[in-house]
């Protein structure tokens, strides 16, 4: 076994094994073998993206069991780019929940609610183990398995927000199962034509397959299940309360992680496993059209929020919307493969991107929620006064989210135009445009309030909390995760080459 | 030689980049740190710059940096370029020598005021951001150091942080960022259309093949392009963001008309015309006199409404617009003289412009003047900040031996040369309405007779943020008399060197790297 396939295996089992061992240990020692758990699983990534960035293909076949059955791990670029993402963010995001306290969500306790819930910790790492699950997986089952893992530890995470949480996460349960439910039944209708479980093997049967039927409603049902997970319009509107009322280290996790999980197993069906079936032309133009919905509604939503966390939740349902946009270009008449992976690429960077620039404005947004006691961006005018770096910080994230140069927001939204350029659907560029300034225009609507010079506050408003050592180690990760915004946006060459190995052409 | 090493470029830019990351975390008080740190990096860059000329401009070396960036559809990524050329590295002086004035008088200017890490932090971003616009070597390159200025202006603008302020940067940020998006898209067109376009002295060859192939496309992409960039250098009828975001603090007011932003825009139409079409493909498709016209237009406009304007920084906003313009006139009149005239003007314009905004921060601090009315009798209260002001505003007029004088009169020459002699109407008129506008604060400045001291005052007191000069100073104001006012050194000795530079360069044309030659040598090239 080579350090690549032992590092396969590791990120899925490790951070699985660290959850279950820590239900027994008491609420410190949680917090800190989930940091050290933390390290090793985003150090066990580095071998895979070394391996693929060789141009090769780590392979781990667990139990020994031989696809079609077995349980199959498969490194690729995809898998390398968002393992690497995801396991950036996470770890940031565990420094960040490690110190402060109220971002581990509340727990009930005698007569009232305390700051700092242990459950955090093993949701938070199985969560992780599902991501890597997701990202490796090599067949539909495993595929189905990690999203699961990843949709149950989700509305569990966002349950820890308290009481009045909880209805949020009870509608996203039902969304989250009805979609799996959705996902697999499509899966069930795709082995019943191929008889197989493994992605290659699929993608095989099906081009030897005549008729294109089955195939295409497993890919609708598929299609729609997912997008009930990502939040695509109009199946977003579960995702802003769950995302806003969730706990300051939980939010960033599901904006930035826990949707990509969905998108990365509707890429994997859309290109390497159910190969561009005919008819699934029209599928595509619809998911274009909702992206552009998304894109225009999202923003205009978020433009008309009083309150930061709902405002920075809409803006993930518009971000979204991007990702749609690039669909329309994927399957094309005439087999051009430099158009279908430029639009790959630019999901892929938009994606990626997202995932750095919205997880430090939603833990910004957290940290300052929980020092206030109040998100109400009235509010929160003038909090910027005692936290400068953190304001900066948000503008860096922001740069990224607004798509302005140097980020992935920028290298995604120049590949997706060039490509709609390419493709002759000049209507794409105008959405693009729009959705840039709008997203400026939200955005500096949410962050502006905060530099101002703080308003005369109402007798009754909660007193903010001082800015305490624990915050400003906050601060920090927030910043961390800024300066990521801007410094990855320099990889978008690398990202480009790494997505080129295993990729489906 | 060291200094043409290919990484010199990286160094300016990443420069001021660490000044600005050293300063962010310091705290307020740590007066004399921040100083040093930011006086270091704007003396450390200069000499940098100043080594760059002879072997740039004289021995034709070209230091370059690249880095790719974005990949493409086509296989070959599209990369950063950073390269010094000579109108880089013009561009880049000037902003070199007026980062290190604007810095000793924003340290003087700010002294006891709140939020100054952040201020001097952004200050070090937006030379960063100026500095990459400069040496960017390809219009990607350009657009990042380009959007990235209209960041970093953003908290500066909305500096003290008032409802005005917050307003006035919002107007800013809209303006700006839709400037940016026709920017981008036309970028991105061009991009597809002829490839990833370096910036090449007489223009870039699959341009000019592009052009031939389909002039419609060309033209539409030329009209997104300097549409977008004249938000930024203000063109009529895109102007009206300037004057709103007179509301910052002086020093950046000074540096976002002379250097940076207004700036910004209008190298970026130069290097638009000159290095991406190239003047002779850019003429042929017939796109030079329209933006001719709109230029000639703004540069009366911007005069008229000056004449107008009542308090002194809405003046030198108006100005600015109507001088910035100049610039735009001389590269698209056609001709060699006009275009380097034009590029003189950016640098001329530049040392003239911020000698007027250090004099108002001057007059607004000492004195409490806003308004022209209150500049009565300042000659004899404030003699030295009220020479230099008068040396900047003889300079736009364009007075010899100023440095406007030389830019009006190659410009002069340029007009009678190019196919557009009734520009030379536009100068004169132009000239006539400056002269209208300046020489009444020249002649109230050091004839006029003030008015008691009473007004002022309590002008200087209700401001309440006033430095201790001022307060220091207020008392014998208070008796009436036309006592001298005490001109605190940090805010004069900036003043009065750029008004010598503009004195210096008005004289010293003919010395080998002066502006005016260094500017005739890029028109050259420019022609071929």
């Amino acid at each position: 076994m080579t350090l690549a396939q032992f590092s396969l295996g590791g990120l899925v089992l490790l951070p699985l094994l660290a959850a279950a061992v820590m239900i027994v240990l008491p609420h410190l020692w949680r917090r800190i073998l989930g940091v050290v758990f933390g390290v090793l699983t985003a150090g066990l990534t580095v071998p895979v993206i070394a391996q693929v960035s060789a141009s090769n293909l780590p392979e781990l076949v667990l139990g020994g069991f031989e696809a079609p059955l077995g349980i199959h791990l498969r490194g690729d670029g995809l898998a390398a780019v968002f393992l690497g993402v995801t396991a950036l963010v996470g770890l940031v995001l565990t420094g960040y929940a490690a110190v402060v306290t109220k971002a581990e969500g509340s727990y009930f306790s005698g007569s009232s609610w305390q700051p700092g819930n242990p459950g955090f910790w093993p949701l938070w790492l199985g969560c992780w183990s599902g991501l890597n699950a997701v990202y490796l997986s090599g067949d539909l089952f495993n595929l189905y398995v990690g999203l699961e893992l990843v949709g149950l530890t989700a509305v569990a995470l966002v349950a820890l927000g308290g009481r009045s949480s909880w209805e949020a996460a009870l509608r996203y349960l039902f969304i989250a199962v009805l979609g799996s439910l959705l996902f697999l039944a499509g899966v069930g209708l795709l082995v019943s034509v191929t008889g197989t479980l493994d992605i290659e093997q699929t993608r095989e049967a099906l081009e030897q397959l005549d008729d294109q039927a089955a195939p295409l409603l497993a890919l609708v049902l598929i299609t729609l299940g997912l997008g009930m997970k990502i939040a695509l319009l109009p199946m977003h509107r579960w995702l802003v309360p769950a995302h806003s009322a969730a706990p300051s280290a939980v939010s960033p996790i599901l904006s930035g992680l826990v949707i990509k999980a969905a998108l990365v197993v509707l890429l994997r069906t859309w290109l390497w496993a159910v190969p561009l079936v005919q008819g699934s032309q029209w599928l595509a133009w619809l998911l274009g059209a909702l992206g552009a919905a998304a894109v225009l509604v999202g923003s205009v939503l978020a433009l008309r929020q009083t309150r930061l966390k709902p405002l920075v939740a809409y803006s993930t349902v518009a971000q979204i919307g991007y990702w749609f946009l690039a669909f329309p270009l994927l399957p094309t008449d005439n087999n051009d493969d430099a158009l279908a992976a430029g639009a790959f690429h630019a999901v892929v960077s938009l994606a990626a991107g997202h995932a750095i620039a919205k997880a430090g404005l939603f833990a910004a947004a957290g940290l300052l929620k929980d020092r206030c006691g109040t998100d109400e961006i009235d509010a929160l005018r003038g909090a910027g006064v005692h936290q400068p770096a953190l304001i900066l910080a948000m503008g860096m994230c922001a740069v990224g989210l607004i798509g302005l140069p140097i980020s992935l927001g920028f290298t995604g939204k120049w590949q997706l135009t060039t490509a709609a350029v390419a493709a002759g659907h000049w209507w794409l560029v105008v959405v693009i445009a729009a959705g840039t300034l709008l997203t400026a225009g939200y955005l500096l609507r949410g962050i502006a309030p905060l530099l101002l010079a703080p308003a005369e506050q109402p007798e009754d408003a909660p007193a903010a909390g001082p800015v305490t050592q624990r915050i400003r180690l906050g601060e920090a990760a927030v910043i961390l995760l800024g300066l990521a915004t801007i410094g990855t946006g320099l990889l978008g060459a690398w990202l480009a080459d790494l997505l080129e190995v295993g990729a489906w052409w | 030689m060291v200094v043409t090493n290919s990484l010199i470029p990286l160094l300016l830019v990443l420069l001021s980049v660490a000044v600005a990351a050293m300063i962010f975390p310091l705290p307020e008080h740590s007066v004399k740190l921040r100083s040093t740190i930011n006086l270091g990096g704007a003396v450390a860059k200069l000499v940098l710059i100043i080594l760059l000329v002879p072997p740039v401009v004289a021995e034709g070396a070209r230091p370059e940096f690249s880095v790719p960036f974005l990949p493409t559809a086509g296989g070959e990524a599209i990369s950063l370029v950073l390269r010094v050329d000579p109108l880089a590295l013009f561009f880049a002086g000037l902003s070199a020598v007026l980062w290190l004035l604007t810095t000793v008088y924003a340290i003087g200017y700010l002294e006891g005021k709140p939020n100054r890490s952040r201020f001097f932090g952004f200050f070090g971003l937006c030379v960063a951001a100026t500095v990459g616009i400069s040496f960017s070597g390809n219009l990607i390159t350009f657009l990042v150091f380009y959007e990235l200025l209209t960041l970093v202006t953003y908290p500066l603008v909305a500096h003290w942080g008032d409802e005005k302020s917050l307003n006035a940067a919002k107007l800013y940020m809209r303006y700006a960022l839709g400037g940016g998006v026709a920017v981008l898209i036309g970028v991105v067109w061009l991009t597809m259309e002829a490839g990833a376009v370096d910036f090449a002295e007489g223009g870039a060859a699959d341009v000019a093949e592009l052009a031939a192939r389909s002039p419609g496309v060309v033209v539409l992409i030329f009209v997104l392009l300097v549409g977008g960039l004249g938000v930024k250098s203000a063109l009529v009828p895109l102007h009206s963001w300037l004057p709103a975001a007179m509301v910052a603090p002086a020093p950046v007011s000074a540096l976002l008309h002379a250097v940076a932003v207004v700036k910004a825009g209008v190298f970026g139409i130069v290097r638009v015309i000159d290095d991406v079409y190239g003047i002779h493909v850019a003429w042929e498709l017939g796109v030079l006199t329209p933006l001719l016209v709109i230029a000639s237009i703004t540069v009366i406009y911007g005069s008229y409404q000056a004449l107008r304007q009542s308090e002194i920084k809405r003046r030198l906003a108006f100005s600015t617009i109507s001088q910035v313009s100049y610039v735009v006139l001389g590269v698209t009149m056609f001709s060699v003289a006009g275009t380097a005239g034009g590029v003189v003007h950016l640098v001329h314009q530049g040392l003239m412009k911020i000698t007027l905004f250090f004099c108002a921060g001057l007059f607004a601090e000492s004195m409490g003047a806003h308004t022209i009315a209150q500049l009565r009798g300042a000659g004899r209260r404030m003699p030295w900040t009220s020479a230099a002001f008068t040396v900047g505003a003889f300079g736009m007029i364009g007075l010899p031996p100023t440095a406007g004088f030389v830019s009006k009169w190659q410009l002069g020459l340029g007009a009678l040369d190019s196919p557009h002699p009734w520009v030379l109407v536009v100068l004169v008129v132009s000239s006539l309405l400056n002269a209208a506008y300046f020489l009444p604060v020249v002649y109230s400045l050091w004839f006029g007779e003030p008015d008691d001291g009473e007004r002022l005052s309590h002008e200087v007191t209700s401001r309440g943020a006033e430095s201790a000069e001022a307060i220091e100073a207020a008392p014998s104001r208070r008796r009436g008399h036309l006592s001298k006012i005490r001109e605190p050194g940090m805010l004069l000795v900036p003043a009065l060197c750029t008004a010598g530079f503009t004195l210096g360069v008005g004289l010293a044309t003919s010395l080998t790297f002066s502006p005016l030659q260094i500017a005739r040598f890029i028109a050259e090239g420019v022609f071929g």
